[in-house]
């Protein structure tokens, strides 16, 4: 039995054609690397040495640089959050900022990580043409500007549901700087109260008797101290309105607090006022930090 | 990036206008007849004296159906008020303003508290 089956193999053999045997281990395609960004942005405690490190990365592998700068962005250090946008917008990143899907969204974060002057920090993202743009322009050329990302500092004025149809209506936001003053070192207060009376009796055999009576009272309050001048920032409304689609009825997106909206732009309604409002699908926001970083 | 035409949640029918919600007039422009859209703005308004006084109510049903024939609603056959979905075009603002200034002259609230008999 043991035969037969050797000759079989044997005549299944000679009628194959002969490859050249390989004199050495064949070379296999190196399989993608998986980077772990989360873990790799553990080392590091600074978000400027953590962005020097993603672009050191980013020279050899771009993909995992973009992902490393991504996890920079996300990451809470102990000084605080990433807020270097002239780091990311000074010239190594743009390509991957012009071309990248994901690049609005980062962008987005780090405005909104900076205090969400948005009207302040849109134009270094536009300096190096990441393509985010602002309401304003939005609403000013509606067909240029259809299918693009928007970003926007926004708050829920009202929020309707129609079946499947979940839509916010924002209005928009600004931060402006309002001179303030403070009072700084010692203060002065002075008072003074004063009260004076006369009274006179005359009396004269000639020109008979007369009587005066005068009263008179003073008083007087002063303060006074040294005063500084500060400049806070005021949030005012643009009056510039949004109707912004979601996927579902968030409960985290609170009314009349202040949000940093990423969102495409769908273009333009006219509501019952006649005043022209937007209508973009938002895709993601964030809480603006708490600081203004300028 | 493809844009999302559909309507939002705030899009504007002739009830919701005609309640004086908050809306935007999202319907999709087009031909229409005069006729549909005086019917169209007649019925709405109809609908809408459902909500007024008992005793008011034949007299609001004939001022809304005289502004429905005007030509703010009528758009003289040249637009149409509302879409195939009902949605109310841009062109259509002045015909709810038409008609809800003949339904505001009848718009008195009922006494919540009437007096009560002994």
């Amino acid at each position: 039995m043991k035969t037969i089956a050797l000759v079989l193999l044997c005549a299944a053999c000679a009628g194959a054609p002969l490859e050249p045997v390989a004199t050495s281990p064949t070379k296999l395609a190196p399989a993608p690397r998986s980077f772990d960004a989360r873990s790799w942005v553990g080392d590091y405690v600074n978000a400027a040495e953590c962005e020097t490190a993603a672009r050191r990365l980013h020279n050899d592998e771009p993909q995992p640089g973009w992902e490393a700068l991504k996890a920079c962005v996300e990451k809470q250090y102990p000084r605080g959050s990433f807020t270097y946008l002239n780091l990311v917008t000074g010239g190594f990143w743009d390509e991957d900022l012009q071309t990248r899907p994901d690049a609005a969204r980062l962008v987005a974060r780090i405005i909104a990580l900076r205090g969400g002057d948005v009207e302040g920090d849109l134009p270094a993202a536009q300096k190096c043409r990441a393509p985010v743009f602002s309401l304003a322009a939005a609403l000013r050329q509606p067909d240029v500007y259809k299918g693009r990302w928007l970003v926007l500092r926004g708050r829920l004025a009202d929020l309707r549901s129609e079946g499947n149809v979940h839509t916010a209506l924002l209005n928009e936001s600004a931060l402006r700087s309002a001179e303030r003053e403070v009072k700084v070192g010692r203060r002065f207060k002075q008072e003074n109260e004063s009260q004076h009376s006369a009274a006179g009796d005359v009396r004269s055999t000639r020109y008979g008797d007369a009587a005066a009576k005068g009263e008179s009272s003073s008083s007087s309050k002063s303060t006074w101290s040294e005063v500084k001048s500060t400049w806070d920032n005021e949030k005012v409304v643009t009056g510039r309105q949004a109707l912004g689609r979601l996927q579902q009825a968030d409960p985290f997106l609170e009314p009349n607090k202040d949000f940093v909206f990423l969102a495409r732009f769908d273009g333009v309604r006219n509501n019952d006022q006649g005043d022209e409002v937007a209508v973009v699908s938002i895709s993601s926001y964030f809480e603006p930090g708490p600081l203004l970083i300028e | 990036m493809p844009v999302d035409d559909s309507p939002t949640a705030f899009a504007c029918n002739m009830d919701v206008a005609l309640q004086g919600k908050k809306c935007t007039y999202e319907g999709t422009p087009g031909a229409a007849s005069a006729a549909d859209n005086t019917q169209l703005a007649a019925e709405s308004a109809e609908r809408a004296c459902g909500d007024v006084r008992a005793d008011l109510r034949a007299q609001c049903a004939s001022d809304t159906a005289a502004a429905a024939r005007t030509s703010a609603c009528t758009l003289e056959g040249k637009a149409r008020l509302a879409d195939e979905r009902g949605l109310l075009s841009p062109d259509a603002r002045g015909c709810v303003d038409a008609l809800r200034a003949a339904l505001s002259k009848h718009l008195i609230v009922e006494d919540p508290f009437p007096p009560t008999r002994k």
